[in-house]
């Protein structure tokens, strides 16, 4: 009997993080929140949460370090409503650095906003 | 998690609360929802000889006498004044009295002085019940979808009978923004007792008088919460 092929596994001692940053941003302000990158490896996506309310009035930008991520261009943002998009990215990233999200509010209601980043690398 | 740094951001417009759509629904009556921008307004009165310390009860309406309805939220009589930028509706009327009667709508809208008659609501014989889930008898949609005019509403009752009447009038009204913030937070009540006035918050209902310290309840109406399922 032959045996099956091997399955394919990750290099060894690459894992997968999340870095997750959520605010409830108050109503016409604007919030700037930081993580540290917990890996060194790629960012593989970065996952935008709107609640139903926000009615594109709620602006949300994601990088790190001096790099805009999603959007890719510099000082543009993102606006939705009951949504929650999921953008794929292939970035390097080095443990350590930061994580930055900025969130506008241009509403007259608070909003609980979240990023969430994905993350495969090596923790060494 | 870190908090970089902190600002002020102007108003862009309006939305919602997160997830309103699942949190302020008000099931009122089989298929009827009241949207986030809308708030329901009471306007009724009770003639009774029991006192009450719901806001909106009075003594037994005399012969030939007439009076305004109240305001449930606030203990006000009417005529209530709309802000700019408001649109008010009819939804439901609902009449039990024991002597005839007659109720009139009347408006006063810019540029006119003084209230005009404008609806005549129920001309009924004492002891008739009355109550009419309106489609549209009255909505100032109508002649001002836009809310750009801030006219006075009143609703009067008087009793066409030849003795004191007991019962109640009681009219359901939505007020909907158009474009406009939200209400304020707070509104002024007025002691049903005493008649001194003070501001509460807006969802406030068992009020003490800070004047008389007798109780009294007016209407949290602002977001009515559900009631029956369609």
């Amino acid at each position: 009997m032959t045996m099956p092929p091997p399955l394919p596994t990750a290099p060894t001692g690459e894992i997968t993080k999340q870095v997750p940053l959520a605010y409830l941003v108050p109503a016409a302000q604007r919030v700037k929140i930081s993580e540290l990158c917990p890996l060194t490896g790629i960012m593989t996506s970065v996952t935008m949460h709107f609640p139903d309310g926000c009615n594109g009035l709620v602006h949300v930008a994601f990088g790190h370090g001096d790099k805009w991520v999603a959007p890719s261009e510099i000082n543009t943002f993102i606006s939705l409503n009951n949504a929650t998009p999921v953008f794929p990215t292939s970035e390097p990233v080095v443990k350590n650095e930061h994580f930055w999200a900025e969130i506008r509010n241009g509403d007259v209601n608070p909003h609980l906003i979240s990023v969430i980043t994905v993350i495969v690398g090596r923790e060494d | 998690m870190i908090l970089v740094e902190t600002g002020a951001y102007p108003q862009e417009g309006i939305g919602k609360p997160d997830y309103s759509r699942e949190i302020s629904t008000g099931q009122i009556r089989p298929g009827f929802e009241l949207k986030y921008s809308q708030t329901l307004l009471a306007f009724l009165v009770s003639f009774s000889s029991v006192a009450s310390a719901f806001n909106w009860f009075k003594a037994p309406l005399a012969a030939g006498a007439m009076v305004h309805c109240v305001n449930g939220a606030t203990g006000f009589d009417l005529p209530y004044t709309t802000a700019l930028g408001y649109t008010l509706t009819m939804i439901s009327i609902g009449i039990a009295l024991d002597q005839d009667v007659d109720i009139w709508l009347l408006l006063r809208v810019p540029p006119a002085p003084v209230v005009q008659r404008h609806l005549c609501l129920a001309k009924l014989a004492g002891g008739t019940p009355f109550y009419v889930p309106e489609v549209v008898s009255f909505s100032s949609a109508t002649f001002d979808a836009e809310g750009a005019v801030s006219f006075d509403f009143d609703l009067q009752v008087t009793n066409i009978g030849g003795d004191d009447m007991e019962g109640q009038v009681g009219v359901y009204m939505i007020l909907e923004a158009v474009g406009t913030p939200p209400l304020p937070a707070i509104k002024t009540v007025k002691c049903k007792w005493c008649e001194a006035t003070k501001d509460v918050p807006i969802e406030a209902t068992t009020i003490i008088c800070d004047v008389c310290s007798n109780l009294f309840i007016v209407y949290p109406l602002r977001q009515p919460r559900g009631v029956t399922q369609p």
